[in-house]
């Protein structure tokens, strides 16, 4: 089946990896800008890293026919330094226009300090004035379910954010009532230990539906698996779902939110 | 799909077929980490808690709190296991931080 994986930091993975997707069916991938394992002190730092995203990843992507997007942010985990994260905010604009990006992400908080705040909200406004897509990172572990009510909160009360054009990404069972009550798009991420399981995504998916979900593996240099997302069809599989669930989850539900940009085309 | 109560497709048989060596094997993880930690060197015993000060010590006193509680809410049979499991490692407080204050997360909420 062919599948799209919406959220996958292929910057920080081997070729083999694009091979391995291309392998299990993945023909299209969206990589949110995120932290790289170390905070960077510069401005030029990020300036470089945005020409990977928008220049050399879709080139390595393009070697098995797999279509990379990006979003393009700084992440939450470097927002504390709001001298630096203005001035990176600053870079965005100019590669808004670059072919594969999508729009603001992966935006959001990371300890819920007010700092990150102030760059959450700084974001957002960039992205309600250009009108982007949003993907929204919610905290790990015990901070999720603050940061995400917070985050929630935020793009609520803007007048020119629309909950549709938004994408909650690594609910988990606290959080994913909230977030789907509330109009916007679900993000379940297949990362162990810290995020979500195929079990227990199929299980939420049970609980709370298919409309606005997906599912994605969020491969990134920590230990995780760029395959995740064929394991969760294959869950799906195991408990006797039909076949159109992994392809709603997986295929028509990430066509239709990203599709809201005219740079994505993925076709049959 | 919708209410929740019988929204999984599987009998229990068929569920318990699939999943219970696999979860047999993690529940005995967490039964060997709680034995472990009873025989660490500054063990007192896996129901005791210390008075201390420092913030480490503070955070083993946490954790260790989180996973009795765990077990707690894992037996009660209120059911609703995974979503309260989760609220109960949670912070639950409102206001948002200042700045520079916060180092890593630790899994659960270890107070200010």
């Amino acid at each position: 089946m062919r599948y799209i994986d919406p959220h996958l930091h292929m910057v920080s993975r081997t070729t083999d990896d694009y091979e391995r997707l291309a392998l299990a069916g993945c023909c299209a991938i969206t990589e949110p800008a995120f932290w790289a394992g170390y905070d960077r002190n510069s401005a030029q730092g990020f300036f470089d890293y945005f020409r990977l995203l928008t220049d050399v990843e879709p080139r390595r992507a393009a070697q098995y026919g797999i279509q990379h997007y990006a979003w393009l942010c700084i992440n939450p985990k470097e927002a504390e330094d709001l001298t630096l994260a203005r001035e990176v905010i600053g870079l965005i604009p100019e590669f808004l226009e670059r072919p594969n990006v999508l729009g603001i992400g992966e935006i959001g908080l990371n300890r819920n300090t007010r700092n990150e705040m102030t760059i959450l909200e700084a974001h957002v406004e960039l992205a309600a004035q250009t009108d982007e897509l949003i993907l929204v990172h919610t905290p790990h572990l015990e901070d999720k379910l603050k940061g995400t009510l917070h985050i929630l909160d935020v793009l609520g009360a803007h007048p020119k954010i629309d909950p549709g054009r938004v994408l909650i990404d690594h609910v988990e069972e606290h959080t994913i009532r909230e977030v789907l009550d509330r109009g916007f798009w679900a993000g379940m991420t297949l990362y162990p230990h810290s995020k979500c399981t195929p079990q227990r995504a199929v299980d939420m998916l049970e609980m709370y539906g298919d409309e606005r979900v997906w599912i994605n593996s969020a491969g990134d240099w920590g230990p995780s698996d760029p395959l995740a997302v064929p394991k969760a069809h294959l869950e799906m599989q195991r408990r006797g779902h039909a076949a159109t669930l992994a392809r709603r989850v997986s295929w028509d539900n990430p066509r239709s939110f990203l599709g809201q940009s005219p740079k994505f085309r993925v076709t049959e | 799909m919708s209410d929740d109560a019988r929204s999984c497709p599987l009998t229990v048989k068929q569920a318990l077929d699939l999943y219970f060596i696999e979860h047999r094997a993690k529940l005995l993880d967490v039964a060997a980490l709680l034995d472990r930690l009873g025989r660490a060197q500054d063990s007192r015993g896996v129901q005791d808690s210390c008075e201390v000060d420092d913030a480490s010590l503070r955070h083993a006193d946490a954790r260790l709190a989180a996973l009795h509680q765990a077990l707690r809410v894992l037996g009660d049979g209120q059911g609703d296991y995974a979503r309260r499991l989760q609220m109960s490692f949670s912070d639950l407080t409102t206001d948002l931080y200042p700045p520079g204050t916060r180092g890593p997360a630790v899994g659960t909420y270890v107070g200010a």
